[in-house]
């Protein structure tokens, strides 16, 4: 299957207020395949989220812009080189967006109804009544229960939950092939984040959609994505099949990071850190990114930043064979020897 | 048995709701009859989803807030009768951390002036003295002394969760309420505080109250655990049973909602469907009931709310039936 949704080397920098220059996201590729849920992994400040906005040009120039060699190749056309209408009809209509906090993006005194029915009204130009007739069809299909007295309710008488329901039937009101979302449990408690996850996978199922779910919790990942890619420091560090990638993690990182997460199925043991602070967006280290806090640096991580490199497997597990859909961007997977035990 | 430093009985906290535009007025029962104990040195786990009161609780035990009713005992001593000179010294020995240090912190207040203005509160220490331990106590949350002088907003957030922890240690207290000190920390960084908050209490034999909506953070750090829903306990048991075999239903919906980066684990994850009743009108009978997917429940859950009980020696459950489960 082609891919619905194939980013290549997308670079968006910005001029912070001190003058100094930050490059958030630098240098990423990514595809999405119709169906397909890919987890965009990572901590505060690797980029994750500014990838996502500039996906959709959503990035405030000035202060930030979308380095021109990149390219978003999205139904036939670049994301990065539209304008006016047909940009427009590509943010929500073709790839629409989901935040984390549901309550921050809904109008307080606009009903429910009315918001979804504007949104199938922009997007559909359809009168008022199909319009509306569209909004209770779509909050039924995000499980919203009695979607007739939905409409007529306005925000502040949801839930979170029932909040983040509506802002993903106002997504799906365009009738996206792609779907963004960005942190859309985060806000939420865990038995709600749970019937949402679910949600998604029902929809991306049902619909064919496309989701680039955006999480710093690679609990949240393993729950919902098919496959994964680890975000650090603007740069995507690893990436694969979601249970072999957990299963096993062949960049430091992504191994750190899933030794940092206290677990439930585990006897409780101390739990490993890593040293040191994130790097910030406008002093990226050189070489390679992860290296002052890796455990297996050695000097050739200090001098050449490797590529995302494929044919990593971890150590003697090897459940994943030479899959070319795994890479990571880490010389121990040209010399695995260096790898400290 | 050793007389327990923290003893909570029945507390009630329920705040009225002003009724506006003729309605009546309604009353939110934030914690509705909470008994528990906090033996010295242990921590107890306090874990609930959104409005299931575990904030208030932790606030009416520093009186921070007062209780509707009920009675909290602390070393002995009847907590809620404290005032004026004895409040203060109960104060200086329980201290708050919590969730948003970034909002904890005086954004005017230095580093410095951070951890040394509640030892000028309480007279313990002042001028170079403070400014002595301030700088140790820094170093015993990990940070460096040169950070004295920076401002909260030139701290990382893991900095500033470890300043306000420097800050609730510089009266040298016995107890401490963790309210979700890590949940707005990144993994790597929670990972830290939560070991520092281990090491700590090792060291100071420090008794916390760990609130969190995270059952493994809990885990990592609790030897016993309750378990609130809607202002009230639903099970309170030692650990490695409750997350072994819960004995509520709720307990149980919580542990297999709970995110999992087990690549093997299942995952279907509706345990429970709906959402937590209005805590102005909560249910007749179990609340949990309207969600409770028990293969046992029946119409006795809808007329009569369970106690919680002593259904094993030292587990304790808020469940008709929750031998059965």
């Amino acid at each position: 299957m082609s891919p619905v949704l194939a980013v290549h080397d997308l670079t968006t920098t910005f001029r912070t207020t001190d003058g100094e220059v930050a490059r958030p996201v630098d240098g990423v590729s990514l595809t999405l395949e119709p169906g397909e849920l890919l987890a965009l992994v990572g901590e505060s400040g690797c980029g994750k989220t500014t990838l996502a906005l500039s996906l959709l040009r959503l990035i405030p120039e000035p202060p930030g812009w979308i380095d021109p060699a990149g390219r978003v190749a999205f139904g036939g056309v670049d994301v990065l080189r539209l304008e006016g209408e047909a940009l427009r009809r590509v943010r929500g209509g073709g790839i629409a967006m989901v935040f984390q906090e549901p309550g921050a993006s809904l109008n307080p005194v606009l009903t429910v109804g009315a918001q979804v029915a504007e949104t199938v009204q922009a997007h559909r130009g359809l009168a008022r009544r199909p319009a509306r007739e569209r909004a209770r069809e779509l909050l039924a299909t995000v499980g919203l229960s009695d979607p007739d007295r939905r409409l007529d309710q306005y925000p502040h008488e949801l839930s979170g939950g029932m909040q983040q329901r509506v802002m993903i039937a106002i997504a799906l009101a365009g009738e996206p092939r792609v779907l963004i979302a960005d942190e859309p449990t985060t806000a939420l408690d865990v038995t709600i984040q749970a019937q949402i996850l679910n949600l998604l996978t029902d929809l991306k199922r049902r619909l064919g959609l496309a989701v680039l779910f955006i999480t710093h919790d690679l609990g949240v990942a393993a729950a919902v994505a098919d496959r994964i890619a680890v975000m650090y420091a603007g740069r995507i560090v690893e990436t694969g099949p979601a249970r072999e990638l957990l299963a096993h993690p062949v960049h430091p990182y992504t191994e750190a990071l899933l030794a940092a997460v206290p677990r439930l199925d585990r006897p409780v043991e101390r739990l490993r850190v890593i040293p040191g602070q994130p790097p910030a967006a406008t002093r990226w280290p050189d070489g390679c990114r992860f290296h002052p806090r890796c455990p297996h640096a050695w000097e050739r991580c200090a001098r050449a930043e490797p590529g995302l490199l494929v044919g990593g497997t971890h150590g003697a597990g090897g459940a994943g064979g030479t899959d070319a859909a795994r890479a990571a961007r880490c010389w121990l997977v040209e010399e695995p020897g260096r790898r400290a035990s | 048995m050793t007389q327990p430093l923290v003893e909570i009985q029945d507390l009630v906290k329920h705040f009225p709701l002003r009724g506006g535009w003729g309605r009546r007025r309604q009353l939110v029962r934030a914690v509705d009859g909470v008994s528990l104990s906090i033996t010295r040195g242990e921590t107890l786990g306090l874990v609930g989803e959104s409005g299931s009161g575990k904030t208030t609780l932790g606030r009416c035990l520093l009186r921070l807030q007062e209780p509707t009713s009920g009675a909290v005992r602390f070393d002995g001593r009847d907590a809620l009768a404290l005032r004026g000179a004895d409040l203060r010294r109960l104060r200086r020995r329980m201290q708050p951390v919590f969730q948003d240090a970034t909002q904890a912190l005086n954004p005017r207040l230095s580093v410095g002036g951070a951890i040394t203005e509640p030892m000028l509160v309480h007279g313990i220490a002042r001028g170079a003295v403070a400014r002595e331990r301030a700088a140790a106590l820094l170093g015993e949350v990990g940070l460096d002394a040169q950070q004295l002088a920076s401002y909260p907003h030139q701290l990382s957030g893991g900095q500033r969760q470890r300043v306000g922890i420097a800050r609730a240690l510089s009266v040298e207290p016995e107890f401490l309420v963790l309210d979700e000190p890590v949940s707005s920390l990144d993994v790597s960084v929670g990972a830290q505080v939560l070991n520092l908050l281990a090491d700590l209490q090792g060291r100071r034999g420090l008794t916390y109250l760990l609130i969190a909506h995270d059952l493994a953070v809990v885990r990592y750090l609790a030897r016993r655990v309750a378990v609130m829903y809607l202002g009230r306990l639903v099970e309170l048991a030692p650990a490695a049973d409750l997350y072994q075999r819960p004995l509520h239903p709720y307990t149980a919906s919580l542990l297999a909602a709970a995110p999992n980066p087990d690549p093997q684990a299942p995952r279907s994850h509706i345990t429970v469907a709906g959402e937590p009743p209005s805590v102005t009108a909560p249910p007749v009978g179990c609340a949990f009931r309207p969600r409770c997917t028990h293969p046992h429940k029946d119409a006795r859950c809808g007329e009569q709310r369970p106690e919680l009980q002593e259904v094993q020696p030292g587990r304790w459950a808020a469940c008709h039936y929750a031998e059965r489960w």
